[in-house]
This record gives structure tokens, C-alpha cells and sequence, in this order.
């Protein structure tokens, strides 16, 4: 050993002693690393948003792949990554004050779903801007959310879970004045479902060593029902639901419904394995299959009669949604595979539904279903993902919503019929008014000098206004429109970076759609790409199911 | 031993009641007042007494982490908050000058931000009736199922009510932002309680100072846009 210490004498001769570090990195801390980079470098780029983009979702890739490989071997090897021979990924935990973080087979899944999804959302929002935030914030989540499933006590996943919680309140305003409230709605909703959550924590050890009196168990049990009833949206939670599709920019709700109720999903069944007189009374599944039926009937009566789209993408995800609760409420573990493989498929509807709608908004500027009228010739592949995504989401045959659904009302009709029922009936809901408002987008395009209809919720901007009037906020306007509304000159809502009938995506402050023809080709392109790869995916859908088995191989807590 | 560590000293030993009692009244005041800088100045005070429980549950030197981190918080909202009354108050001079050259009227001064639904007098008896409530709950707590000790107990009760209290009356960001982060700071000390250790509070500390932020921000982005007159 020299002055230099122990790596001293390699780097006289091989150059820098920090490139020889063989620097061990554990595998879950790897993977925050890296996410956290990303996020880092998507905030340094955030004003080429084509860039962020393509890095972030890049990166989501990458680190997907990397887990699947994770996922996909029976034994993990010893070597997860290696870099440019010097930076190691171990399966070795990664351990802070005693607490352990580690990766298995079984996370593995629940990550690499976590970051594909999330990667080919990123990669299908390039065509138009999701808000400054999106980006860097979404793999701020992902970061806090890797943890989250790594831990290997409970009480850290929650706590990893409800950072991700908050910091996911930025990606959902994204700078958009509406979508404040459903972001303010999440964050309360989901930090009292986490702090329920957090209590329970408190009686584990007590019950895991069997010294808990029994006249205790009720309580904990509720904690239990209605921590994980808020993070999983059941009725009456389910606002929150509803309004991050109606609110948010379309790609927002394909990356919170891909990475939060995997994770969810994933800490109900850990608690499971690890405490399972907790749900020895089938009374969460009893509620849950209870309150999925009527999320379902919500969602259904809704649905039909919708007059926008971003309210009809809601209401669909919400009958979805409340499939897969009463899936999860049957309460075996044939029921957890199939909430788990509806996750999937829920994902690739909404990443069509997306990409469908995020080029549609660029077009229409109005998520009124009037204001598609011609969308049909114009923009023929957009409105085909729409409208297949919607489908999907409706759970109609031949879509990959289907091939979820399907064997739940397989099994609903042979012992609970009006469940099956009222799924069906919710189902065909959608349908109809994903039909409703495929018509709207028929007939001839509106024409130029024609001007949109008026969209009651920003019925305060003035079309085609003046800058004076006092609906337009003075706070959103550039320096210029500011300058010459304080000097009383009308002015242009173009030139203050308005424009007229601007709807529910793309309000006065919302986030406005790249100028530049380049990215736009780009992001066309790529989101061509990634509705291919979903395709592919849909048409080959064995890896995914196996992902979703192996997620759920440790079920051990419930019948099977 | 200086006088102010003796004082420390003999703070951790200090039973949660006068403590209560504080907290009784500062969250009272979140609840009823109308101007934020009464609510600002509220929970900074619920921090600091917050603080002295939880010395009691965790050192002297993690509960000022505590303190610390709550303290941190009030003037991240407090710049929100300013940044958008100024705005908001420059917005309506300027339509108010608009609207009385144009049509030769003087409008209404606009509303007083942020607007809340209800009047003090209901949000004054609807915090007696909480605290009916908590007396009532704390009666009948069962011995088992407590996690914490017996005195504290109320206080992380009370401070749950308030913010669900506060959650429920209103939509606008900055109030049912300082109602969420009563009701956490209720919940950290409980935590804290049943849970010391040094990761789960360096957790619980990152998420205030981020809900600090977020709060901050969404108050921010709520008033972008809006009318006054």
C-alpha cells in the first residue's frame, strides 16, 4: 500500500485510480441511482422536452431490460451489471442502519413492468408537451418507487411509497391550474391511506410473533381493508381516480396507473405472505369485491354519458379498475393473477388511449367530443388508437382488455351473476359511448375560418379576445402580453401565447405543444414506434403473463 | 450544566398536557382564522411545541431535526402565499383601473384570498364539537390497542381531527395544505413514537419539507389563471 492507499499502485499503472475501483453497487440501489440520474439530467434538459423525453424513456428501457433479465432467471446470478468493468450491480441488499433493501426475482417483475410501461409512455409523449415536469419528477417517482419495492420491511415500503406519493403531486399538476385540484385530492387521499398503513405497521411484530390478542385483530384489520381501499381507488375513493385521466395531460395517467398500483398491489401481497392472520376472515375481499362492483357501476352509469373525452377515459378506467378489485376480491390467488395481468393489459390500453388522444388534443386544441368532428380523415391513426384503446379499456373481444377480463366474468357467472352482470352491462357502457364519440368524429373537418365550440370551463378566456378583459390571468401571460395589457393595448391571444377554445388539455397555462416541426416529426415517429412494440407486445403476450405469474409465485397466504 | 440545557433537560420529562393545551389552540386558530398568515404563524408554533414531544420520544438532537424540518416548511408556504397575493392584488388594480375608465364604475375590491366556504363562527363551534369528540374518543380508547403512551395519545388524535377538519372544508391548496400537514405532524408524532429510529425519521423529515413544496407549488399554479372581478 502506498500514500495513494490500496488502489494506489494499480493506478500508476493503468491510469486514474477511480477508474479501477471495483465499485460494488447493490442491486436496488443501482437502480435508484440510476433513476435519480436520469431524473437529474431530464430536469437539466427540461426545456428540450424532445431530449428529456427521449433520455427518460430511453432510460426506462434500459432499466427495464435489465430487471426483466432479473426477473426472468429462476436463480439470480451473482453479477447483475457490469459497466465499463468497473461500476458492479451485486445481488447483495443494500443495508442502511440495519434496514435492507434487496432484489429478488419477484420484484424484479414488479420493477421491469414499472419501467417499461413507464418508458414507453415517455417515448409515446414526445409528440406534444406533458408539462415541464413530467419528465424529471415521473423518474424522481420511479426512483422513490424502487425502494419502495425493494425493502424488505414493510413499514419502509410504505414510508418510500408515500415520497413517491408527493413527489408524484408535480408531475401531476405539471403546471396546469385544473389539474390542481385532482393532484391536491391525490396527495390527501393517498397520504391518509399511507399513514393507515403506517399504524398497521405498528401492531406487526405483536402479530407475526402471535402475541396479539385476538379481540385486536378487528382493528388492524380495518386499517388494513381501508389504508390499501384509498391507495387502490375503491368506492368511495374513487375521485381521485376519475381525475387523473380528466384532468391531467393524456400521457400523465399511463405512467401513474402503470407504476402505483403495481406497487400497491405488490405490498398487499408481501403483507400477506408475511402476516397472514391479518386476512384469515376474507373480510378485506369481502369489501373489496363489494366496493370493486360498485366502482364498476359508477364507472358504467358514467361512461355513457360523457361529452368529453378526457371524462370518457376516466370513467372507463374506472370500470377497468373495478374489475380488477372484484378480481382481487375473490380472494384467491387465481384471482390476484388475473388483477395482476388486467394491470398490463390496463397499461397498453392507456398508452393507446394516449398516444391517440395526445395528437388528437394537438389537432383539436379541445377535448369536447363536437370539437373531433373530421378527426376520423385527418387524423385516421390517432383516432384508431383512441378508439382501441377506449374498446380495450371497455374490456370489448379481440382487444388486450378482453383477454384480461374475460376469465373474471368466466367465473363471476357461475357464482355471482349479478356481479358478472353489472360488469357486462359497464363493459358495453363504454362501448357505447366510445361509440357516441367515434360518430362525433366523423363528418367533414370543421373548417378554418369556423371556429371551435366554446368550452364552458374556460368560458372566462374571451375567443379570439382581448388581453384587457379581466378573464385572462395576468400571471400567465409571457413579459410582452403583460407589458401591453398594463398598457391597455389589445392584443392577440396568439401573441401572448393563448389560444382560442383552448380545452381541458390545453388551457390558458397549460403546458403548449412544441413549435418546432422537427420535434414534432420526431415524436410522431416515435410514437408510431412504440404503438408497433404494443402491438407486438399484445400479439405475444407470454413473457408478460410469466412476469405476472412469477410476481404472484410467493403467494403462499391465500387459496388457491 | 448551562441554564438552557437544564431547561431542555427538564423539557423531556414534561408531560404531553400543557403541551395540549398549546396545540389546542394553535390548531384551533388554523381552523378559524381567515388570514393565512395567522395559519403560517400557527403551525410554525405547533412545530416548535411538537418538538418538545418529541424530545421526549427521541433526544434532544433528532426532535430538533423535528423542528428543523417544520420550521423549514412555513416559509417555503409563505413565499407561495405572498408571491400570489402580491400578484393577485397587482391583477385586480389593474382591471379595477380598467373597468372604471371603461365603464365609468368603481367595481368591488375582490375577494379576500384564499376564499374559504364557510364563516369562523361554524368552523369555531365545528372545533368545539371536535373536541367533544376527542374527549369522548379518548374515554373509551382501548388500553391494548395503544401504541404510544397514554398522554400522547390525544394530542396525535386532536391533531388528526383538526387536519381531516380542515381537509374537508375547503379544495383551495394553502389551507387544505396546512390542514394535511397538521394532520401529518399528528401522525409523525405517533410514529415516531411507536417507531424511533433514525431512517424511518430522516423518511418522515423528507416528506414534510416535500409536502412543503408541493403545497407551495400547487398554490402557486392554482392562481395562474382566474378572475378577481
Amino acid at each position: 500500500m502506498n500514500a495513494l492507499g490500496v488502489y494506489g499502485q494499480v493506478s500508476l499503472v493503468q491510469g486514474p485510480y477511480w477508474t479501477n475501483l471495483p465499485l460494488r453497487l447493490p442491486g436496488p440501489l443501482f437502480f435508484l441511482l440510476a433513476a435519480a440520474l436520469i431524473a437529474i439530467i431530464c430536469y437539466l434538459l427540461q426545456r428540450w422536452s424532445l431530449f428529456a423525453g427521449l433520455l427518460a424513456g430511453a432510460g426506462c428501457l434500459l432499466l427495464g431490460w435489465l430487471s426483466l433479465q432479473l426477473a426472468q432467471q429462476q436463480a439470480l446470478p451473482r453479477e447483475l451489471l457490469s459497466l465499463f468493468g468497473h461500476v458492479w450491480a451485486y445481488d447483495e441488499p443494500f443495508v442502511l442502519f440495519g434496514r435492507e433493501w434487496a432484489l429478488d426475482a419477484t420484484n424484479g417483475a414488479v420493477l421491469s413492468f414499472m419501467f417499461l410501461a413507464s418508458g414507453l409512455s415517455f417515448l409515446a409523449a414526445l409528440p406534444a408537451s406533458q408539462g415541464s415536469a413530467y419528465y424529471p419528477f415521473s423518474m424522481s417517482v420511479i426512483a422513490a418507487l424502487v425502494f419502495s419495492v425493494t425493502a424488505e420491511q414493510y413499514i419502509y415500503s410504505i414510508l418510500f411509497l408515500w415520497l413517491a406519493v408527493v413527489l408524484a403531486v408535480f408531475v401531476l399538476a405539471g403546471g396546469r391550474p385544473r389539474a390542481t385540484t385532482g393532484a391536491l385530492r391525490f396527495l390527501a387521499l393517498a397520504s391518509l391511506g399511507v399513514m393507515l398503513l403506517l399504524t398497521v405497521a405498528g401492531y406487526l411484530p405483536d402479530i407475526e410473533l402471535g402475541v396479539l390478542p385476538t379481540d385486536s385483530y378487528p382493528p388492524v384489520r380495518i386499517l388494513v381493508i381501508l389504508g390499501f381501499g384509498v391507495l387502490l381507488m375503491l368506492a368511495p375513493f374513487h375521485g381521485q381516480l376519475v381525475g387523473i385521466p380528466a384532468h391531467t395531460a393524456p400521457m400523465v395517467p399511463v405512467f401513474m396507473l402503470s407504476t402505483f398500483p403495481p406497487v400497491v398491489l405488490y405490498v398487499l401481497f408481501t403483507l400477506g405472505n408475511a402476516s397472514p392472520a391479518l386476512f384469515e376472515d376474507q373480510l378485506l375481499f369481502t369489501v373489496y369485491r363489494t366496493l370493486g362492483t360498485a366502482t364498476v357501476a359508477i364507472g358504467g352509469i358514467a361512461a355513457i354519458g360523457q361529452r368529453r373525452w378526457s371524462y370518457l377515459v376516466g370513467y372507463a378506467t374506472l370500470v377497468d379498475w373495478g374489475v380488477s378489485l372484484i378480481a382481487l376480491g375473490q380472494g384467491t390467488a387465481q384471482g390476484m393473477a388475473w388483477a395482476v395481468q388486467m394491470l398490463i393489459w390496463r397499461a397498453f390500453s392507456l398508452l393507446l388511449v394516449g398516444t391517440g388522444l395526445t395528437v388528437l388534443l394537438r389537432a383539436t386544441r379541445n377535448d369536447d367530443l363536437g370539437a373531433f368532428r373530421g378527426m376520423l380523415r385527418r387524423r385516421l391513426p390517432a383516432v384508431l388508437a383512441l378508439t382501441a384503446g377506449l374498446l380495450s379499456l371497455a374490456g370489448f373481444p379481440l382487444t388486450p382488455g378482453f383477454m384480461g377480463r374475460w376469465p373474471v366474468i368466466d367465473e363471476l357467472l357461475r357464482g355471482q351473476a349479478v356481479t358478472a352482470w353489472v360488469v357486462i352491462l359497464s363493459g358495453a357502457s363504454v362501448t357505447v359511448g366510445t361509440l357516441i364519440g367515434i360518430k362525433s368524429c366523423l363528418g367533414p373537418p370543421l373548417s378554418a375560418g369556423r371556429s371551435l365550440p366554446a368550452d364552458p370551463r374556460i368560458a372566462r378566456l374571451p375567443p379570439g379576445g382581448d388581453l384587457r378583459q379581466p378573464g385572462i390571468g395576468h400571471a400567465t401571460l409571457p413579459p410582452e402580453g403583460r407589458r401591453l395589457r398594463e398598457r391597455g393595448v389589445p392584443t392577440s391571444p396568439r401573441i401572448a401565447g393563448l389560444q382560442p377554445g383552448m380545452g381541458a388539455h390545453s388551457g390558458s397555462a397549460e403546458p403548449r405543444l412544441p413549435g418546432d416541426r422537427f420535434a414534432t416529426l420526431v415524436g410522431m415517429v416515435t410514437g408510431t414506434l412504440v404503438l408497433s412494440l404494443v402491438g407486438a407486445m399484445v400479439l405475444h403476450p407470454g413473457p408478460w403473463i410469466e412476469m405476472a405469474q412469477r410476481m404472484l409465485g410467493t403467494l403462499s397466504f391465500l387459496p388457491t | 450544566m448551562y441554564p438552557w440545557q437544564q431547561i431542555l433537560a427538564d423539557l423531556t420529562h414534561l408531560s404531553a398536557w400543557p403541551v395540549f393545551v398549546g396545540l389546542l389552540i394553535t390548531s384551533s386558530v388554523i381552523v378559524v382564522a381567515s388570514d393565512w398568515r395567522f395559519w403560517l404563524w400557527s403551525l410554525l408554533a405547533q412545530y416548535v411545541l411538537l418538538g418538545v414531544l418529541h424530545m421526549r420520544v427521541l433526544g434532544l438532537e433528532l426532535a430538533l431535526t423535528k423542528v428543523v424540518a417544520g420550521a423549514l416548511v412555513c416559509p417555503m408556504l409563505y413565499w407561495a402565499a405572498r408571491s400570489v397575493e402580491s400578484e393577485r392584488a397587482h391583477k385586480a388594480e389593474v382591471e379595477r383601473e380598467r373597468i372604471t375608465k371603461e365603464k365609468g364604475e368603481v367595481p368591488l375590491p375582490p375577494l379576500p384570498w384564499p376564499v374559504r366556504s364557510t364563516n369562523w363562527m361554524f368552523r369555531l363551534l365545528t372545533t368545539l364539537l371536535l373536541f367533544l369528540v376527542l374527549y369522548s374518543v379518548s374515554r373509551s380508547l382501548p388500553e391494548g390497542l395503544l401504541l404510544v403512551d397514554a398522554d400522547i395519545a390525544p394530542v396525535c388524535i386532536w391533531l388528526w381531527l383538526v387536519g381531516l377538519l380542515v381537509l374537508v372544508l375547503t379544495s383551495e391548496p394553502l389551507p387544505a395544505g396546512v390542514g394535511l400537514l397538521t394532520l401529518v405532524s399528528g401522525f409523525d408524532l405517533f410514529f415516531d413514537a411507536f417507531s424511533p429510529g433514525l431512517v424511518g425519521l430522516g423518511i418522515l423529515s423528507a416528506i414534510t419539507l416535500l409536502l412543503g413544496l408541493a403545497i407551495s407549488y400547487l398554490t402557486t399554479v392554482r392562481e395562474l389563471t382566474g378572475e378577481l372581478l
